[in-house]
């Protein structure tokens, strides 16, 4: 049995490695990856790989010989052949998918984290949005331990009440209509919902929903309702107080620079 | 000699293409994006360039790579526009109207995603633009350019290019959400792609204006304008089409003081004073939910024919249709409830929800056909009325028909014995047949039962939360808060006070 | 051996250089001025063929990349003749010699755009350029009197180099050096505040609020003292960020600089001594580097307490991708300068014996990097989106948020560290008794310290934000920051009586090394134009925000694809200059040690 080359069990390494990405944490493990991802990552791979073989002059000559004699070594004419049919069809190949029309819409971002206006007029009432608002029964969670659990519950009421239908009945995002929804509900259970947010975040996205968003946050086609049409301010309020007490995740406070 | 003709070749087409790319220069030789981008071209050649030549020019070569390869990285992410600015205060000139809609059309207006300006690129959503400036002018005769892509870019739908469907959404409102100056630009941008560019304003020949106010707030129930609901209720939503208000002229040119009949819908002038507000969104939003009797329409079947009208009265035995035959002509019909033709059923539940009051079942357990009217329901058992006496009947035990055709195009009609996922029993015509489901085409359709019914229905479009901006519905709503059947406005704004 | 004596035709060459610069800057300011004169109702004109924004910008990042590499270089040189003059190692003094000498050549352009940069403002941007020296006035003319003293200083300093060698001038020659710096230092605190004033027109009130006090009345008048409008909100954290970054920037160039001159080099003696120059580039970008992070830190910190907007713009909204690219290019850096110090073990006979060592350390630097660049928001299309049932992969979304990024940036750091340890060590074997141990008890830290930020890590996703980031951020921080302190010491005892079984043999550097010094140039290059475009981006469109707004057809902020590819423009030219600059020096020292100029052809490359 030849001893592998160099080149050789680089090519093995990588293309394990692809399918590693692609079927084992983009299957067995996990669900499947975007094909950005994958290929973002194939590019680290392909960089780790060239860095390890080209520090030392030895073993970058050492890498390189397999592809040196392919290309000029007359022993290795069949082989070069080959590859000299292949590359050109694989290339045929790609431009054909290239060129077919695909029934996949194109890729788009969202904006995952729009930035919340100055201020909002809540019913007539103006809200600012920055340092001084804070949720206004927060306190009560220092303060008077009774009346804050009495405005969770209150909370719990609204949530069932209204919000459960599309954000799940354990917040996780899988409510009874989300399968219809794209983007899906927010899932209040993943950690990087609830810590990343202020609470006056929150008030502005449930007091004005998918349509009080700015434009620079399309295309964010959120289904979210206009809560402020049906619930009190403080029933906001008491909402968001129950979403971080169920959850056990707390909003991110103003004294910190979000990041 | 030639290995230094093949550097310097290969140098300059590097040199070129890096150019190229950065210019965004279109594609070579094939002028299309998706097969040999500058970008893969410059690749291409900047490895070249780095095997070929020593010192220098390999330099050369490897920087102008990493420099392409950060460009290349951001030119990766799909971004939509941040054009944030104002364009009520941009300088009213082609120039820059054609560049800003340039800006619009592959940014914010997102129009590139289904349109192309290349007319050798692969077959896209929606029609390739290229010389839309002017093509416009003869799609449709008697439009100019403009005008066709004034109404092909509010009204889409209007005039749809052979081969292609009405997929275009309205672009003035979220998400895209382009204000009528964006739009202008982008229709500018497009005259001139081979036409005249006229940046004369123009009118939208659809209802934009409130696009901005959707987008900003949403006023509780009672905040619309009264003034601007009446023009939602005469002009936007034409609501005076069918309902009529008096004091306010109809489109015949009479109003309803003069003592015209009303016949299409309910009359609304004092809707305000007879119903609460509640009642009034709700029946805007969902006109099923309560139909005002002798305003519904039925549709029924009876010998074989479908009648389809107005309901004028109904009672145990018949009801009466007001119809209109073809020539317009208006005639009612009454029909015995007991002359209506059975249907087949499929599933035995919220019968009473669907319409029937009259079903028809075999039972499973004595195989006795029995009919009558449906008196109740749950989720387990039917009741009847057979002759004169209520009875029960378990929803389970019912013979269940089954229809299905094969690979042969058979159709095989028997009762069910069994089903699962491999098999399928039925007795036909007395003897057990077991079809594997493999052989089967088509079904199998059930019908358990056979019944009657009658569907009312309100004639008024349910597809207003569509049609209305939330500031027109606010506005709408306000409107009819105010008509109290008083025509003066005080008795409108306390109306508007108590609805509060 | 390379000599560095300036030649008296490269003097005057550069001289002349000087004076056509400081003419044109001369003619260009009368020009303007003269334009300025009708400005009263004139808001903007445009700037034939490319556009008013694009011809600002290219001239305005021009100018702050020349810049930066005239302040930055003086601050190392300086130091570097400082350590020359203690150890009396002519070497070091030659090399800082060497630095200044490039900056000579920078610093006429550097002018040449600063007042071409002036000249597209007053000419395309009266009405902004009006307001912003009614408010700054005065600065500007004091900015005008260090610009004098830094010409003067930098000139003195230069060319009194050779005669000021003596025990007590070099002295007051090191005194002409802290001198330039705080000239140059100076000068870039007032150009700062203007633009600063444009991102933030307002101070920060009184504790513990911190409110931001708008400087403009409702109908955008100026109500504020000139102080106050200099010290803005974010004037300080981003002289502190430039400073540093200067430094960096100045040593990633010397060290392109050396790179090139290492692959032109013919001799043995030249090959040494530019790598060696490289190397000293590189390890002073590197310091540069590592506390950048820090100081962007504290800027985007200020931002979010001048307009949360403004702050959630910057890092979740409009230009949240332009920090997955940052990401890239920090990859690209730390795995280059990791790719360095391997290549350069190279170089040292017993460097080797680390080299099992190198493919774990390639795999947690990737792996690192990997997790740093996935960003939150994945591009997907919507078939992959409803594959993975949702907008967040369950796996590969965690290493979107911040805990994620932070562990990764503290391994990368650690790993770093590592590498400069094995450097520093080959070819070295230490005498004391216990240095079994003391490697255990080395790599028994670096364990424990990676276990103990991964862990920190993963405790990270559960606990809440106001936690992470007061503790837990911090704790992961000091543990990276107490290892490397710890472990220097171990090491520093350890080797001290260490024998050394090998020299370092400079000049006997792979050439692809040297390759990465130029990557890492370019690549430190296009971080500033990206950073630079966030920063003025980050004012959408308001000339001064909130108070002046943009009515200019440019007034749309560009898209990221579309501004990289100016930024690719920009470096293009910023090299092309930088070449031309490299190779006058070049043809000068050539012409003067009499051989032909065969490497004038071979030089010109770089464009």
């Amino acid at each position: 049995m030849q001893k592998l080359s160099l080149f050789t069990k680089c090519l093995i390494i990588f293309v394990v490695l692809w399918l590693f990405l692609r079927f084992f944490i983009g299957g067995v493990w996990s669900v499947p990856l975007p094909a950005s991802v994958i290929s973002m990552y194939l590019g680290l791979i392909l960089l780790a790989i060239l860095v390890h073989v080209s520090v030392e002059d030895d073993r970058f000559r050492e890498f390189l010989r397999p592809v040196k004699e392919t290309l000029a070594d007359d022993a290795r004419r069949t082989r070069r052949t080959v590859l000299f049919v292949l590359i050109p069809l694989v290339m045929l190949g790609l431009s054909f998918s290239r060129l077919s029309t695909k029934a996949d819409p194109p890729a788009a971002l969202r904006t995952a984290h729009p930035a919340p206006p100055a201020e909002l007029t809540y019913r007539d009432k103006v809200i600012g949005l920055t340092q001084e608002v804070a949720n206004p029964f927060r306190h009560l969670e220092k303060d008077d331990k009774e009346a804050f659990k009495a405005h969770v519950d209150n909370g719990r009421r609204v949530y069932y009440q209204n919000c459960f239908y599309c954000h799940g009945d354990d917040l996780d995002g899988v409510g009874h209509f989300a399968h219809g929804f794209n983007p899906p509900p927010a899932n209040f259970q993943d950690p990087g919902i609830i810590p990343n947010y202020q609470e006056a975040f929150f008030f502005w996205r449930i007091s004005k929903g998918g349509p009080g968003l700015p434009p620079a946050a399309t295309p964010w086609d959120s289904a979210m309702p206009v809560w402020e049409d049906h619930l009190t301010e403080e029933e906001i309020w008491d909402v968001i107080l129950f979403l971080s007490e169920y959850t056990g995740y707390r909003p991110r406070t103003f004294g910190e620079a979000a990041h | 000699m030639q290995r230094k003709l093949i550097r310097i070749i290969s140098l300059i087409l590097m040199v070129v293409s890096f150019i190229a790319y950065i210019a965004k220069a279109p594609a070579f030789p094939i002028a299309s994006e998706n097969l040999l981008p500058w970008s893969t071209w410059f690749f291409i050649f900047a490895l070249a360039n780095i095997i070929l030549w020593q010192s220098v020019v390999k330099l050369l070569s490897f920087s102008l790579m990493v420099i392409w390869f950060y460009a290349f990285a951001a030119s990766v992410v799909p971004e939509t526009s941040t054009a944030t600015f104002d364009p009520n205060a941009i300088d009213r000139t082609p120039d820059t109207f054609i560049e800003i809609g340039e800006i619009i059309f592959n940014g914010k207006g997102k129009c590139n995603t289904c349109h192309t300006l290349d007319p050798s690129a692969p077959k896209s959503r929606c029609p390739d633009l290229t010389d839309i400036g002017t093509h416009a002018a003869t799609r449709q005769p008697g439009m100019t350019a403009k005008e066709y892509l004034i109404e092909s870019t509010y009204e889409p739908h209007k005039f749809l290019v052979p081969g292609y469907s009405n997929i275009m959404p309205p672009v003035w409102k979220p998400p895209i959400s382009l204000s009528e100056i964006e739009i202008e630009t982008v229709i500018a941008f497009l005259q001139s792609q081979g036409g005249e560019v006229d940046i004369t304003e123009f009118e939208p020949p659809v209802d934009i204006g409130s696009a901005e106010a959707v987008v900003e707030e949403l006023p509780p129930l009672l905040t619309g304008d009264v003034e601007r609901g009446k023009k939602v209720f005469v002009e936007g939503a034409k609501c005076i089409a069918c309902h009529a208000v008096a004091g306010v002229e109809q489109p015949t040119g009479q109003t309803l003081d003069e003592g015209v009949e009303v016949v299409a819908a309910p009359e609304l002038t004092d809707i305000a004073g007879l119903n609460s507000l509640r009642y009034i969104e709700e029946s805007v939003l969902l006109p099923n939910a309560q139909i005002v009797s002798g305003y519904g329409s039925v549709t029924v079947k009876t010998g074989g024919a479908t009648i389809q009208g107005t309901l004028v009265t109904q009672d145990n035995e018949q009801i009466t249709v007001r119809v209109k035959d073809a020539a317009g002509n208006e005639e009612e019909r009454t029909i015995l409830l007991s002359e209506l033709d059975p249907e087949p059923i499929e599933e035995l539940t919220d019968l009473t929800g669907k319409g029937y009051f009259w079903i028809q079942v075999t039972l499973a357990d004595t195989g006795a056909t029995i009919s009558g009217d449906l008196v109740e329901e749950d989720d387990e058992n039917i009741t009847l009325q057979i002759g004169g006496e209520p009875q029960t009947i378990s929803k389970s035990n019912v013979k269940v028909q089954a229809t299905l055709i094969d690979f042969d195009e058979n159709v095989i009609v028997g009762e069910l014995i069994e089903e699962t996922e491999d098999e399928v029993t039925l007795i036909v015509d007395g003897e057990e047949q077991i079809i594997d489901t493999f052989d089967i085409d088509e079904g199998p359709n059930y019908s358990r039962a056979f019944g009657k019914r009658l569907v009312v229905t309100s004639p008024m479009p349910n597809n207003f939360p569509l049609l209305l901006s939330v500031s027109d519905m606010s506005d709408l709503l306000a409107y009819l808060a105010s008509l109290t059947g008083a025509t003066d406005a005080t008795a409108a704004e306390e109306a508007e006070a108590t609805a509060e | 051996m390379y000599l560095t004596k300036h030649s008296s035709m490269n003097q005057s060459k550069n001289r002349l250089y000087l004076f056509l610069g400081l003419f044109i800057i001369y003619l260009l300011l009368t020009a303007a001025t003269v334009f300025a004169q009708d400005a009263t109702d004139t808001e903007y004109r445009p700037f034939p063929g490319i556009g008013s924004r694009n011809a600002a910008w290219i001239a305005a990042q021009l100018h702050l990349l020349f810049g930066s590499f005239i302040l930055g270089v003086p601050m190392f040189a300086v130091v570097i003749e400082f350590v020359g003059m203690k150890t009396k190692d002519k070497r070091y003094d030659k090399m800082a010699q060497e630095f200044i000498k490039l900056c000579m050549g920078a610093f006429s352009t550097t002018a040449l755009m600063g007042g071409v940069l002036v000249f597209i403002l007053i000419w395309c941007y009266p009405k902004v350029m009006n307001k912003l020296s009614g408010i700054f006035g005065p600065t500007m003319i004091f900015y005008v009197i260090l610009f004098f003293g830094e010409t003067f200083t930098l000139y003195l300093y230069s060319y009194g180099w050779d005669r000021m060698q003596g025990r007590v001038s070099k002295m007051w020659h090191l005194f002409l050096g802290v001198l330039l710096n705080v000239f140059g230092t100076a000068i870039m605190f007032v150009s700062n505040s203007w633009l600063t004033y444009q991102t933030s027109p307002a101070i920060m009130g009184p504790k513990p609020a911190h409110e931001a006090i708008p400087l403009h009345d409702e109908s955008g008048a100026f109500i504020g003292t000139l102080w106050q409008a200099v010290n803005n909100y974010t004037w300080m954290p981003v002289n502190i960020h430039r400073l540093i970054g200067n430094i960096a920037f100045g040593g990633a160039i010397v060290g392109a600089y050396s790179a090139f001159r290492f692959l032109a080099a013919k001799t043995k003696e030249d090959k040494a001594h530019y790598d060696w120059m490289g190397y000293t580039g590189n390890f002073i970008a590197l310091c540069g580097l590592i506390p950048l992070p820090f100081a962007g830190y504290w800027l985007g910190r200020e931002i979010y307490m001048f307009n949360n907007t403004m702050g959630i713009n910057m890092m979740g909204s409009l230009f949240s991708w332009l920090f997955i690219i940052q990401a890239v290019m920090i990859g690209v850096l730390f795995i280059g300068a990791n790719y360095y110090l391997w290549s350069g073990m190279t170089r040292i006979a017993g460097g080797e014996v680390y080299a099992r060592f190198r493919p774990y350390m390639i795999a947690i630097i990737v792996i690192s990097v990997a997790v740093w660049m996935t960003p939150r928001t994945l591009i997907m299309s919507p078939t992959e989106q409803a594959a993975m049932g949702g907008p967040n992969h369950p796996l590969v979304g965690l290493f979107g948020l911040m805990t994620a990024k932070n562990t990764v940036v503290n391994l990368i750091i650690l790993t770093t560290f590592l590498s400069f340890l094995f450097y520093r060590r080959s070819g070295k074997t230490p005498t004391v008794g216990w240095r079994k141990a003391g490697n255990i008890i080395i790599a028994a830290i670096f364990g424990l310290a990676v276990a103990a930020i991964v862990t920190i890590g993963i405790v990270g996703f559960k606990v809440n934000t106001d936690f992470r980031v007061n503790v837990l951020t911090p704790i992961q921080v000091l543990v990276a920051l107490a290892v490397m302190i710890l472990v220097t010491v171990i090491d520093l005892i350890m080797y001290r009586k260490a024998r050394s079984s090998s020299e370092i043999s400079w000049g006997q550097m792979t050439d692809r090394s040297q390759y990465v010094l130029i990557l890492l140039a370019i690549t430190f290059t296009s971080l500033m134009g990206l950073m630079g475009y966030a920063r003025s981006g980050l004012r959408e469109a308001w000339h001064i925000f909130g108070v002046m707004q943009d009515t200019s057809p440019d007034a749309h902020t560009p898209l990221l694809a579309d501004a990289v590819n100016m930024i690719a423009v920009i470096i293009v030219i910023f090299f092309a200059l930088v070449g031309f600059i490299f190779w006058l020096g070049l043809w000068g020292d050539k012409k003067k040690e009499g051989s032909p100029p065969v490497e004038a052809e071979a030089a010109t490359g770089d464009d």
